[in-house]
């Protein structure tokens, strides 16, 4: 079942995630929710447990039509530097290019408990980097420069005052179809 | 982590039409002539204009009604109409993440990105000089223009070109490759490259003439088609200009047709009188005889 995102504000995105001892059936379950969650949204391509309030160092992502998991994940490389605009279902409606490595290495556990190490670039090296500062309690907002943060802060805010107006409008609003 | 919506494999079929002005009206007519099912229109919503009190629609949503297309204006409703695209010309809002997230998009604009991103880019190519200018089909992103590009098309500004003619031209060159685009499937595009500059929306005190400028300078200005001056305490718009040989004081008529600026001067073609059509220069000087060393525009102000 879908799961409420936790949205910037909340105390379990500040909050380092604890490592897996076990991958028994309540970590199977907390996997399903966070597909169900991570499906229900419009645009999410990854999620950390965090995110659904759960502090465990897990997380799920989607590229390709491939639902992936990773357990207790850590990078143990990266390179290169890759600007991308970078979104995120704990601050929705608000994307900012960042700056970060383009190619990284991460290894982790599967659902077997087996290791693994996935080496990425672009969008899912991006993306693994972006999951991993959730369970270390990181959010964008910390990867930013100080003038940028002022602006991104101020643009979510901006997002979120919009979203209210939009929310009391709905009533009135016209429909053709 | 989000993404906005991918762009669709293979050619679109059901598309929504974001766009406002007359200049976005050939796009949608070609794209209805060339089979596309455009399943909403969104505009801006109709403005009152003149000293009635009657809306008019905008250019795109009289089109729209002709050719018997949904119309709306809201952004959101693009949302829920099945579409696998957005097609975004001279829409003259921003389009936001939440919805950029559930319909890819893409967006006719008429410059060399990210050369002239903004409000802008044909007004300001022709004021900065540009020997060439352009049609971009871009994927629409969060930012103002900044997205990847899927086709750029280059088109070169003839001398003394108004920016009428340059619009007309860019539209045309834009409206064929918007239908070759989505025909052929749209590609992943290519970041932008180079520095940006920025077309800010045309400021009507820019209109002014200041007749200490240079001779090129106030002639790009004429070509936009909104350039006046005042004569005798009157309004007179500027609607053509020949840059001329004769030299003089800046803001004075050399002779009934010749006004001399900052580096030369410029002969008057084409204008227009306070409550009166536009007409040839040459028509109004035999009814105003302006005498040489007679000034034009405001005063330069001196330090007294």
């Amino acid at each position: 079942m879908a799961k409420e995102i936790r949205t910037y504000g909340d105390p379990v995105l500040k909050t380092p995630a604890a490592a897996v001892t076990e991958i028994d059936g309540k970590v199977a379950r907390l996997v399903d929710e966070m597909f169900d969650t991570l499906y229900t949204s419009d645009s999410g391509i990854g999620l950390a447990a965090p995110q659904i309030g759960v502090q465990k160092q897990i997380f799920v992502w989607e590229i390709d039509d491939e639902p992936m998991v990773i357990i207790n994940p850590e990078i143990v490389e990266s390179s290169g530097e890759w600007v991308y605009d970078e979104g995120c279902l704990s601050i929705p409606g608000l994307y900012v290019e960042m700056l970060r490595p383009n190619q990284v290495l991460m290894r982790g556990r599967t659902m077997d408990g087996n290791e693994i190490e996935i080496e990425a670039d672009e969008l899912m090296g991006r993306l693994f980097q972006h999951e991993l500062d959730h369970l270390q309690g990181v959010l964008m907002f910390d990867r930013m420069s100080p003038d940028q943060r002022k602006a991104a802060l101020a643009e979510y805010r901006q997002i979120l005052d919009d979203q209210e107006k939009a929310a009391k409008a709905k009533p009135r609003r016209l429909r053709l179809s | 982590m989000t993404i906005l919506a991918p762009l669709p494999e293979g050619p679109p079929r059901r598309l929504v039409y974001f766009g406002t002005p007359a200049m976005a009206v050939p796009p949608l007519e070609a794209l209805v002539a060339a089979g596309f099912e455009i399943a909403l229109v969104v505009t801006r919503a109709d403005k009152r204009r003149g000293r009635g009190s009657e809306l008019t629609p905008s250019p795109v949503k009289a089109a729209a009604q002709r050719l018997g297309l949904a119309v709306s204006h809201i952004v959101a409703d693009a949302v829920d109409v099945g579409a696998d695209l957005g097609v975004v010309v001279a829409f003259g809002q921003l389009i936001k993440a939440p919805i950029l997230e559930r319909l890819p998009m893409v967006n006719l604009h008429f410059s060399l990105l990210p050369r002239w991103r903004g409000a802008a880019p044909v007004e300001r190519a022709i004021l900065a000089g540009d020997a060439v200018t352009g049609v971009c089909l871009m994927r629409l992103d969060v930012g103002l223009d900044t997205g990847d590009v899927l086709d750029r098309i280059e088109v070169p500004i003839a001398e003394h070109q108004t920016a009428d003619e340059l619009r007309r031209v860019l539209v045309d060159v834009g409206s064929a490759q918007l239908v070759d685009q989505l025909r052929q499937g749209l590609g992943p595009g290519v970041a932008q490259e180079g520095e940006p500059t920025y077309a800010a929306k045309l400021d009507p005190a820019e209109f002014a003439i200041d007749w200490a400028r240079p001779a090129a300078e106030i002639e790009r200005l004429v070509r936009l088609g909104v350039a006046w001056t005042t004569f005798r305490g009157k309004r007179l718009k500027v609607l053509g200009v020949l840059l001329g040989e004769r030299t003089g004081t800046a803001g004075t008529f050399v002779d009934p047709l010749t006004v001399a600026c900052w580096d030369g001067s410029l002969v008057l073609d084409r204008v227009q009188p306070e409550g009166k059509p536009a007409m040839a220069a040459t028509a109004w000087a035999n009814g105003a005889h302006p005498t040489p060393g007679e000034p034009i525009g405001e005063p330069a102000v001196t330090a007294s």
